[in-house]
């Protein structure tokens, strides 16, 4: 039986149509900007929206957090002020004893020279991650006007946290070195062994490690020369190395140095070809 | 139409995905089960779509998808196809099994979230997401129908209360 389409179901059918072929619009621009790795329109828009009322829920929860560990934490934050002060004063004359001889070695000079230079990292505020939880991912509240590029490397107090993946006018998105899609190259600091860092969930692992590198638990992974990081940035700790006999390289696991469970500040660092200029 | 089984209006639709994107964002990152985190979309749009029927399903699971992929990372548009598919999926179970109980309304809700993480997965296998973790994706969609089947028992615990009290009133 043939369907007899009067004016109103005409309008609902033309409506379907014109809902589908703009969704299919959508749909398709979305596809071309996750391809090119840039944010369409449509994800700038509702990034731009949404970053001032997650800053309002992230700060509300990381009050209330701090509120909470306050009390808890109440009786020991004394005695750990203290031992923090006296912490502080020593590595106040480490500091400047460290300055002094930066000064008298040429090499070391141009290193702390660039150390230095990392003054010039755009500090943020961790503002929302990823809604699905399927890419580890972090939006900060700092995007182009306010300097970030895109492929800009980005570090907490502690080491590494990632990449700026896409940057919109007033906030970027954060690829963290904990996903899976994630490589950086990287030297373990004891004994110069390189090798690539890649993300695996809630920790990170060195691969292609030389079968000659002679690792031990504890041991210090920090960057290697790449793209994204200046060389020497902690990354974190080696925890366990994995040795196949059959196999060309190690693997070693590394607790990450950043407080990946707790991110809240972080710095955007200048790209390392703006470093050397 | 009982209380259980009447769809809920759009604008108010439109409020509670706008509250669950944000809250995914911030907090609810925290609370995670052996790595699947609650997703209070599907939860959402299983619901609605019991409710509702799978034309409304896929095209509320469809919005909230887009909404997703806009504020995440390198998805392009896998949420939306995911979403929209756990929708319709979520409406034609409802013609199956009657959405009369809380617990009929659970099981679709399991239902959504598995077909929501399968067919996510498979469409970031499409768009070039590194292969070979297939068991884990498997694992933490598992996880992730339970956590938020417990996360709608939750929900939909406290709306019955809310609805026990206006009622006396």
């Amino acid at each position: 039986m043939v369907p007899i389409y009067t004016s109103r179901g005409e309008g609902k059918l033309l409506a379907v149509i014109g809902g589908i072929i703009l969704f299919a619009l959508v749909a398709l621009l979305q596809i071309d900007a996750a391809r090119k790795g840039q944010e369409s329109f449509l994800s700038q828009l509702v990034t731009t929206v949404a970053v001032p009322v997650e800053s309002v829920f992230a700060a509300a929860g990381s009050g209330l957090h701090a509120a909470g560990a306050s009390v808890v934490n109440f009786p020991r934050l004394s005695v750990e002020n203290a031992r923090l002060r006296d912490e502080l004063h020593t590595l106040r004359a480490q500091d400047s004893a460290l300055r002094e001889a930066a000064a008298v070695a040429p090499e070391v000079q141009r290193f702390a020279l660039r150390a230095a230079r990392l003054s010039d990292a755009i500090p943020a505020t961790v503002v929302g991650y990823d809604p699905s939880g399927a890419v580890n991912a972090i939006t900060i509240n700092r995007g182009s006007r306010a300097g970030v590029e895109q492929g800009a490397g980005v570090v907490d107090a502690g080491g590494v946290v990632g990449r700026v993946d896409a940057v919109s006018p007033f906030s970027a998105k954060v690829l963290l070195i904990t996903d899976y899609t994630s490589s950086v190259p990287a030297v373990v600091q004891q004994g110069r062994w390189w090798g690539i860092v890649r993300g695996s969930e809630t920790r990170v692992q060195m691969t292609y490690i030389s079968q000659d590198a002679k690792l031990k638990a504890g041991m210090r992974v920090v960057t290697g020369q790449g793209r994204v990081f200046p060389p020497g940035l902690l990354i974190g700790h080696i925890i366990s190395v994995v040795r196949g006999d059959a196999s060309l390289y190690q693997v070693a696991k590394i607790q990450p140095a950043a407080a990946f469970g707790r991110l809240e500040h972080v710095l955007v660092l200048p790209k390392p070809g703006s470093l050397t200029k | 139409m009982n209380e259980v089984d009447r769809p809920a209006r759009w604008p108010s639709l439109a409020l509670e995905a706008a509250i669950a994107l944000v809250l995914q964002s911030t907090w609810l990152h925290r609370l995670t089960f052996r790595g699947a985190s609650i997703d209070l979309l599907v939860v959402f749009v299983a619901w609605y779509a019991a409710t509702a029927g799978p034309g409304r399903g896929l095209v509320f699971g469809a919005l909230c998808g887009l909404a997703e992929d806009a504020l995440a990372m390198q998805t392009g548009v896998a949420h939306t196809v995911a979403l929209a598919l756990a929708g319709a999926v979520c409406g034609l179970g409802s013609r199956f099994v009657l959405p009369d109980s809380v617990f009929a309304i659970a099981g679709i809700v399991v239902a959504g979230a598995l077909v929501n993480g399968a067919v996510f997965w498979a469409a970031m296998s499409l768009g070039g997401y590194p292969a070979g973790l297939g068991g884990l994706h498997f694992h933490r969609t598992m996880w992730s129908g339970l956590v938020d089947v417990v996360c709608f028992l939750v929900l939909w615990s406290a709306w019955a209360w809310l609805r026990n009290r206006q009622s006396i009133r």
